[in-house]
C-alpha cells in the first residue's frame, strides 16, 4: 500500500470515526449579502397594501356583508343607520370607515446628507377583458366578467429623494409625501441641509407591492458603495371598531466599498463581478456572496388550532408568503427575464419530510395551502402545508429557488420572501354580548368565520396579523442583477 | 511503533484536520435575527395570567428549529424578571431540549410541554416532544435564552439553532419577532471552563461567541403619534385625535450569571433624531431585564388625556375611561414634533452590552367598560444594530468590555 493511499484510508477512517463520534458536525457558515439586522445600501419592502374598501365583484372587500355596486357604497354613510356595521348615527361622521394602509419608514443611519433612488411596483393583477378590474388568482371568475382571465401586472414608478444627518422619515403608501421634512427649512447641521423630492402616493388603490430603494451619489444620482439606509414597514387595518397592525424590518442588501464598476446602471448582487454582497471565503476560490441560497422559516401549517393561555383560548392560523425575485429590471420593466422554479422542503415535528414547488416570475403573495392547490380555499385540506396533513402543528420549510445555467454569472435566479400569518380574532359563542361593539371576554374559541365554531356564531369575525422576516443560508456562484434607469 | 505505521499515523492526523478544518465555520461578528446561531435569545416572553379590566392576558408561542442535519441539544434557561414590589424576581428556570435533524418544535409558555408519546394527531403536543419543558408560573415576564449544547451538556459551537416568539392576546391580538441568534466560533467552544461563555468574538479578536452589538437602531413612531389610517379612514374611532400608538424596548443585558443567580446591570443612552433632524437624549439603567414604553424612560407619571389625573400608564387611564396616559417626554409627540424618529441606544462604555427587541400598540378610542377589551393590536420587530462592544470599547480605559454568560456547572 502506497503511503498516499495509506494517507486517503487513514483520513477517511479518521474522519468518519470524528463525525461518528462527535455531537454534531459544525455547520458551515456562509454568509449571505442579505441583511434585516444592519443599514444597507439596498433596501426592499417585500409587502406593501393598500384597500379603501373598494368594491369588488358586488361586495366591499373590507367589509364582505356589505352589498355593493360602486366604491362610494362602501365608504361610512349615514342612512339612519350607518352602512358599514349597522350601528346608529345622525351623521357621516358618526360611521365607522374601513382602511389598510402601509406606513414606509425610512431612515439614514449615516452622518452626511445621502440619497435615494426608490421603485415602487404595483403588482396588481387585472382582468383580461375588464383592465380597469383589480383581481387574483382565486377570484377572478366572479369579478372579472365572463371569460376572462387574470392577468399578473408588474408596474413600477420611480422617485428620488435626499436625506439629511441621521434622518428619520415616514409615509402612507396610500397618500405619500408630497413635501419632505426639510424640503423648506433648514436641517440642524453646517451647512444646513435641505431635503430634496417628494414621494407619489400609490398608483392604484386597492394596492399590492413593493419597494425597492438604493442609495446613489447625492450630485451624479450614481449607484453608491455607502450601506446608510434601514426601513420598517407597518401595515394597519382598521375596520369599525377593529384594530390590527404588523411590522417588518425591509430586507437590505449590502454594498461592497470600492467595487463599483463602469457600468452603473446593472447593479451586480454577487457573481463574479459583485458590486453588492458580502465577502465568502468559506468557498474554494473565495467569492462575494450575493442574495441567499436557501431561505428558511419556521411557521405553523395551515389551520393549526394553536391553544394558548393555560388551555383557556383556541384559534387557527394561516399563513402567507410574500416572494419577489433578487433580480429586477426596471428599464425594461420586466422583474424576472426568467422565470424561477422555488424548490420547497417542509419538515414537520416528526422529522418527516415533504416537498412541493412553485414558479415565480414578477411577484407571488400566497397561502402556503395554495403552493400544492389550487387557489382558493378549495382542496387546502389535502395540502402538505396543511396542519391535518402533517399532523404536528409547526413545521419549518427550506425554500431554494432553481438557479439558470450560469453563461455570464448572472442567473441566480435566488428570491427574498417575508411570512405573513393570519390569526383567528373573532370569538365564537351565541351567549357573547354585544356592548360599545364588543363582546363578552374571556373568550375561549377565537374564529375567522361560523364554521370555526363549536357553538353558536363568530362574532366580530376577522383575522390578526404578523409579518415576520424570513431567515437565510448560504449563497451561490451565480449572482443577480438589478437594473436601473439612469438619470 | 514501525515508520509506516507512524507516517499514517502522521496523515491520518492531517487527514483529520483537513476535515476539521472543512467543518469549522468562520462567523461574522455579529449577533444576528437572520440567520442560526448557538445562543437563541427570546428577550421578551409573558404569560400575564387572566385578564383584568382594560387589559388583555397575553401568553407567548416559542418556536425553535434545528438548522442542520445532525441531533442538537440545547439547554434552556427561562429567566423570570416578575417585579414584586418592583424589584425583579430574576428567577432560572432551566430545561434541556433535543431536536432530530431539521426540526421544528414548539410549546406555549402558559403550557409548557410534556413528554407524552401518545399525544393525538394535530393536537399541540403531536411530534417529536424535545424534551419536559415546564409551564412559566403566572405573570412570567422574563425572558428565554437556550444555549447549544453537546450530549455531555458542554456547550457547543454549530450555530444550528433558529427560532421566534409570538405573543397572543386573548382578544386574538398577536405579534412576533425573531429570536436573537449569538454566533460561536466553532474552533474556541468550548473554552475553558466550558459553562463560561464569553461574548468576545470580533472583528478584531478571535473569540468564543460574537460580542453584543454595540448600538441598537430603533426607527419608531413616537410616543403618542396618531395613528395616521385611523384618523384618515375610520374617523369615528379616532375622536379628538386618540387613537395613539406607543412603542414598548424590552433590554436585556448580553452578561448573565445563572451559577451564581446574579443579575446584571446595563446603563444605556438613547440618542434621538425626529424626522427635523433634531437631536434629544436620554438614559436609562437596566436591571437584568427591563421593559418599558419609551415614554416611561424619562417621565414615569403622567396625565390621562380624558379628566387628567395622574397616571403611571395607559391602563390607568383606559379602565377609568379617561382616555390615554399622556407623558411630557423626550420621546413624546409634543416634544419631538414629527410622528416617527431614529432613536440609537448605547450602553455606557464601563458596562457590557444589550440584547433589545420592540413592540409598539396601535390603540383606537374604543372606551372599554366591563366587557371590552379591544382596543389595540400589537405589532413586534426586531431592531438593527451596528458595531460590537468587544471592538468599541478596545480603548477604553477598563476596555475591553467583554459579556459572560455562566450557565451552571454540571455536578
Amino acid at each position: 500500500m502506497s503511503t498516499k493511499m495509506g494517507f486517503w484510508r487513514w483520513a477517511l477512517a479518521s474522519a468518519a470515526i470524528l463525525i461518528a463520534t462527535g455531537t454534531a458536525g459544525a455547520h458551515v457558515i456562509d454568509p449571505t449579502g442579505v441583511t434585516t439586522d444592519e443599514p444597507t445600501a439596498i433596501v426592499l419592502y417585500p409587502r406593501l397594501k393598500v384597500d379603501l374598501n373598494a368594491c369588488q365583484g358586488g361586495f366591499c372587500s373590507l367589509t364582505p356583508d356589505v352589498a355593493c355596486t360602486g366604491n362610494s357604497d362602501c365608504q361610512p354613510r349615514c342612512d339612519g343607520t350607518c352602512n358599514l356595521d349597522g350601528s346608529a348615527c345622525t351623521s357621516n361622521s358618526d360611521c365607522p370607515g374601513a382602511a389598510v394602509d402601509t406606513i414606509v419608514q425610512l431612515t439614514n443611519t449615516s452622518e452626511f446628507l445621502t440619497k435615494v433612488h426608490c421603485f415602487y411596483t404595483n403588482t396588481n393583477s387585472h382582468c383580461s377583458n375588464s383592465p380597469s378590474t383589480i383581481c387574483t388568482d382565486a377570484d377572478f371568475r366572479t369579478v372579472c366578467p365572463l371569460g376572462g382571465l387574470c392577468v399578473p401586472g408588474w408596474q413600477e414608478t420611480d422617485f428620488r429623494l435626499t436625506l439629511t444627518k441621521r434622518q428619520p422619515i415616514s409615509w402612507s403608501v396610500n397618500d405619500g409625501l408630497p413635501s419632505l421634512p426639510l424640503a423648506t427649512i433648514p436641517g440642524q447641521g453646517s451647512p444646513p441641509q435641505f431635503n430634496e423630492g417628494n414621494i407619489p402616493a400609490a398608483p392604484e388603490v386597492p394596492f399590492t407591492g413593493e419597494l425597492l430603494c438604493v442609495e446613489v451619489d447625492t450630485a451624479t444620482e450614481l449607484p453608491t458603495d455607502r450601506n446608510d439606509y434601514k426601513g420598517e414597514a407597518s401595515t394597519i387595518k382598521t375596520i369599525a371598531s377593529q384594530i390590527d397592525a404588523n411590522k417588518y424590518n425591509a430586507i437590505g442588501i449590502k454594498a461592497i466599498e470600492g467595487a463599483q464598476d463602469g457600468n452603473p446602471n446593472v447593479l451586480n448582487i454577487g457573481g463574479p463581478n459583485a458590486e453588492y454582497g458580502v465577502f465568502n471565503d468559506q468557498v474554494d476560490p473565495p467569492r462575494f456572496g450575493g442574495c441567499p441560497n436557501v431561505l428558511t422559516l419556521n411557521h405553523f401549517f395551515d389551520g393549526a388550532d394553536v391553544i394558548t393561555h393555560d388551555g383557556n383560548v383556541e384559534g387557527k392560523v394561516t399563513s402567507e408568503l410574500t416572494l419577489v425575485p433578487c433580480q429586477n429590471d426596471y428599464l425594461n420593466q420586466t422583474a424576472n427575464g426568467n422565470i424561477t422554479t422555488i424548490q420547497f422542503l417542509i419538515f414537520n415535528e416528526f422529522e418527516q419530510r415533504f416537498s412541493t414547488s412553485t414558479k415565480l416570475n414578477c411577484y407571488k403573495e400566497i397561502q402556503l395551502s395554495d403552493i400544492d392547490t389550487l387557489p382558493g380555499p378549495a382542496g387546502n385540506n389535502f395540502s402538505i402545508f396543511s396542519a391535518g396533513v402533517q399532523g404536528t402543528l409547526t413545521g419549518m420549510s427550506r425554500l431554494r429557488s432553481v438557479a439558470g445555467p450560469n453563461l455570464d454569472g448572472y442567473d441566480g435566479r435566488t428570491i427574498l420572501a417575508l411570512l405573513t400569518e393570519n390569526w383567528a380574532s373573532g370569538v365564537c359563542g351565541a351567549d357573547a354580548t354585544s356592548s360599545g361593539g364588543y363582546p363578552e371576554y374571556p373568550a375561549d374559541q377565537l374564529c375567522f368565520t361560523d364554521d370555526d365554531c363549536f357553538r353558536g356564531t363568530c362574532q366580530h369575525a376577522g383575522s390578526s396579523t404578523t409579518s415576520s422576516n424570513v431567515q437565510f443560508q448560504g449563497s451561490r456562484d451565480q449572482g443577480d442583477q438589478i437594473i436601473i434607469p439612469l438619470p | 511503533m514501525s515508520k509506516a505505521l507512524g507516517m499514517r499515523c502522521v496523515w491520518g492526523l492531517c487527514g483529520v484536520l483537513v476535515c476539521v478544518l472543512a467543518l469549522a465555520s468562520v462567523t461574522r461578528a455579529e449577533v444576528s435575527t437572520d440567520v442560526s446561531g448557538s445562543v437563541l435569545v427570546f428577550p421578551k416572553v409573558l404569560w400575564t395570567g387572566p385578564m383584568t379590566l382594560g387589559e388583555p392576558s397575553r401568553d407567548t408561542v416559542i418556536e425553535i428549529s434545528n438548522t442542520s442535519n445532525n441531533l442538537v441539544h440545547a439547554h434552556c434557561f427561562y429567566v423570570n424578571a416578575q417585579r414584586v414590589n418592583g424589584v425583579p424576581l430574576w428567577q432560572i428556570t432551566d430545561f434541556t431540549i433535543w431536536l432530530t435533524r431539521q426540526q421544528p418544535t414548539h410549546w406555549v409558555a402558559s403550557q409548557g410541554r410534556s413528554v407524552n408519546p401518545s399525544d393525538s394527531f394535530g393536537t399541540d403536543g403531536a411530534g417529536l416532544d424535545p424534551g419536559a419543558i415546564p409551564p412559566v408560573p403566572f405573570g412570567f415576564e422574563g425572558e428565554l435564552k437556550c444555549v447549544q449544547i453537546d450530549a455531555s451538556g458542554t456547550p457547543f459551537g454549530g450555530n444550528n439553532l433558529k427560532g421566534e416568539a409570538l405573543i397572543r392576546s386573548d382578544d386574538g391580538d398577536v405579534s412576533k419577532a425573531n429570536a436573537i441568534a449569538i454566533l460561536a466560533n466553532p474552533d474556541l467552544v468550548p473554552g475553558d471552563p466550558s459553562n463560561i461563555l464569553r461574548l468576545d468574538n470580533s472583528v478584531l479578536n478571535d473569540g468564543e461567541y460574537n460580542s453584543c452589538p454595540n448600538t441598537w437602531m430603533l426607527d419608531h413612531f413616537v410616543d403618542g403619534a396618531t395613528n395616521p389610517v385611523i384618523e384618515e379612514h375610520n374617523e369615528a374611532w379616532c375622536s379628538d385625535d386618540e387613537c395613539p400608538i406607543r412603542t414598548y424596548l424590552t433590554l436585556v443585558p448580553c452578561t448573565q450569571d445563572f451559577e451564581n443567580v446574579s443579575p446584571a446591570t446595563v446603563t444605556v443612552q438613547f440618542a434621538i433624531v425626529n424626522e427635523l433632524e433634531q437631536v434629544f437624549s436620554a438614559s436609562t439603567t437596566v436591571d437584568c431585564y427591563s421593559t418599558f414604553r419609551l415614554a416611561d424612560v424619562d417621565a414615569p407619571t403622567g396625565k390621562c388625556s380624558g379628566d387628567g389625573d395622574t397616571c403611571l400608564s395607559d391602563y390607568d387611564c383606559i379602565q377609568s375611561s379617561d382616555g390615554f396616559c399622556e407623558k411630557a417626554s423626550v420621546f413624546s409627540l409634543g416634544n419631538l414634533g414629527s410622528s416617527t424618529a431614529f432613536t440609537r441606544i448605547t450602553p455606557v462604555d464601563v458596562d457590557g452590552g444589550v440584547l433589545a427587541v420592540a413592540e409598539e400598540v396601535h390603540y383606537n378610542n374604543n372606551n372599554p367598560d366591563d366587557t371590552q377589551t379591544t382596543n389595540r393590536a400589537w405589532a413586534a420587530w426586531n431592531p438593527q444594530a451596528t458595531g460590537n462592544r468587544y471592538d468599541a470599547t478596545l480603548d477604553s480605559p477598563n476596555g475591553p468590555v467583554v459579556d459572560v454568560i455562566t450557565i451552571p456547572q454540571g455536578f
